[in-house]
């Protein structure tokens, strides 16, 4: 790697006028090192990690649960991505108590970053689907949000949902809705902050920040179904 | 000048001429240096990043930023060590110990002074406090209202560092935490305007008699498009801080940046990423001098980099 600075430093002298005697500070040296690899690990630090690293370890290895088919993510939908929204759903639903709102999930495809493999699953296999530190949030959006949700998954070609389908192109949910005005929209932090460009999050009527992170809602799954994919989860997006 | 062996080892500044020769000679028994070492966003980022990282691999790592932490140590007598923000968050490590262990390895490496990023909230307010039992460093800000928390013993909305003969002013600065954490956490805290609160302490660490003025910044470096305050809005409508340390966007500068302030004098910017991958190093050397009610120096700095 070849990296080259070449710094000049030009010093203006102006009019020196007054008074007492004071402590200019120059800039000398300014540049950020790279903590690289030829960097030798200090000893002390790294023992006095060791022993957190070694109950991590063990702990991300535990097994939580059994998948019973192979989880993939995939267009418009599929069985990871409609398990992470069903369980985020689920999730805030219960903790808010929002049984009788209109609600509904949408996620991101490219949130979820791992499949999960038919067997046995590990606190770190879930780590793997979901190494960000998302946290679950319910927007409360106009009605015409419908719409633009329509239009966005029709434009990415699907994202996880739950709690509505899309049959032939139509806004279908999954149960009767108690108000015509709004509806509320779980989801990340991420998304609500318009990441991914999910801008219709920008006319939110209301923020509710739930005090969970998504990954940890889907470690308690796990082990709350203990087998998962018992259910067939048939495609919730067709045009 | 002493030889920067580490550099050399590293291979980052091979062939580099770090201070033009004019300053060199300039430099006389009067002068005192001071480094500023610093971090932002470490994230909990306690092991390097994997060998398959697809931007990063193999950077980063507690015990490797020490070590050259300590290089520096030992080659330079007065050395400052900040953060800016968000230590919390980021690997199973935090999920797992509560911030114990990032408080743990910062205090090993005798970080001097950091601030509050929104992610230090992310196990509440007594997480933090919890974990910060384990750490000496000072916590400064000063635009949250932490009246009401058990954070208002531990913050305090400045405070001063002496190396060297020099009393190094050091403010902390935050970001709206509306939205950004859970609402139970952040209705405890009443957010303060960032321009007027820090100006207010500046004002405030000036009269104390402080030589330099650090801010550190959990604003962000710069919102394009936004009407917020980030670190640029900030060095162009306050004056009086020497350098902003700055967090939050995740921002990687080669070096630092410089913005004219409100009096059009030069504040400096600088932000090293997130995670521990870099560890920003600003250099001052302070000289004896003649106080002059008009700008004495006007510092240009040419970079040329070639990764």
């Amino acid at each position: 790697m070849k990296f080259t600075i070449v710094l000049s430093i030009v010093l203006i002298g102006a009019g020196v006028t007054a008074c007492s005697s004071y402590l200019s500070p120059q800039l000398t040296r300014d540049s950020n090192l790279r903590v690289d690899q030829t960097i030798t690990a200090n000893s002390k630090i790294d023992s006095l990690v060791a022993p957190y690293k070694r109950e991590l370890d063990k702990e991300m290895s535990q097994i939580i649960g059994r998948s019973l088919v192979d989880f993939l993510v995939a267009r418009p939908s599929s069985n990871l991505g409609s398990w992470v929204a069903d369980a985020a759903l689920q999730y805030v639903v219960q903790e808010e108590q929002m049984n009788n709102e209109p609600v509904i999930c949408l996620l991101n495809t490219g949130g979820i970053r791992a499949s999960l493999s038919k067997g046995s699953i590990t606190k770190g296999d879930i780590f793997k689907v979901m190494p960000f530190d998302n946290r679950l949030v319910a927007v409360k959006l106009p009605i015409s949000v419908k719409t633009e949700i329509l239009a966005y998954l029709k434009m990415t070609g699907g994202e996880p949902i739950a709690g509505f389908t899309v049959q032939n192109g139509v806004f279908v949910l999954s149960k009767e809705s108690t108000s015509n005005d709004y509806i509320w929209v779980i989801t990340t932090d991420f998304l609500a902050n318009g990441g991914d460009k999910m801008l219709f999050f920008q006319n939110a009527i209301e923020k509710k920040a739930v005090n969970a992170l998504l990954r940890d809602v889907l470690i308690q799954t796990v082990i709350d179904q203990q087998e998962i994919g018992k259910v067939n989860y048939s495609e919730r997006i067709n045009w | 000048m002493k030889r920067r062996k580490f550099i050399q080892q590293t291979s980052l500044l091979a062939g580099a001429a770090l201070v033009a020769p004019t300053l060199m000679s300039a430099k006389n028994d009067a002068s005192t240096k001071l480094v500023i070492l610093h971090t932002n966003d470490t994230h909990s980022n306690i092991e390097p990043f994997s060998s398959s990282h697809p931007k990063f691999p193999n950077l980063g790592g507690v015990a490797k930023r020490a070590t050259l932490i300590n290089q520096i140590r030992s080659e330079e007598t007065n050395v400052l060590l900040l953060d800016a923000g968000d230590i919390f968050q980021g690997t199973p490590y935090f999920n797992k110990f509560k911030g114990v262990l990032e408080m743990k390895v910062m205090n090993e490496m005798n970080y001097d002074v950091v601030t509050l990023g929104n992610h230090d909230f992310d196990i509440g307010i007594s997480g933090y406090v919890q974990a910060k039992k384990h750490a000496a460093f000072k916590v400064v800000n000063c635009n949250y209202q932490l009246d009401k928390t058990t954070l208002k013993e531990l913050v305090s909305p400045h405070t001063i560092v002496k190396r060297g003969g020099l009393k190094i002013g050091i403010i902390g600065v935050g970001i709206d935490l509306n939205g950004l954490i859970a609402n139970d956490v952040a209705q405890q805290i009443t957010y303060m305007d960032p321009i007027i609160t820090v100006q207010n302490e500046v004002t405030k660490l000036r009269s104390k008699g402080c030589d330099y003025i650090i801010c550190l910044s959990h604003l962000g470096f710069e919102y394009p498009n936004e009407n917020k305050v980030s670190d640029v809005v900030l060095a162009q409508n306050t004056s009086g801080i020497d350098l902003i340390i700055g967090g939050h966007t995740h921002t990687f500068l080669a070096e630092a940046v410089t913005v004219k302030n409100k009096k059009g004098e030069n504040t400096l910017i600088n932000q090293v990423g997130y995670a521990g991958l870099f560890l920003g190093r600003i250099d001052v050397t302070f000289q004896q001098g003649i106080k002059s009610n008009t700008t004495t120096a006007a510092i240009t700095v040419q970079h040329n980099l070639t990764v």
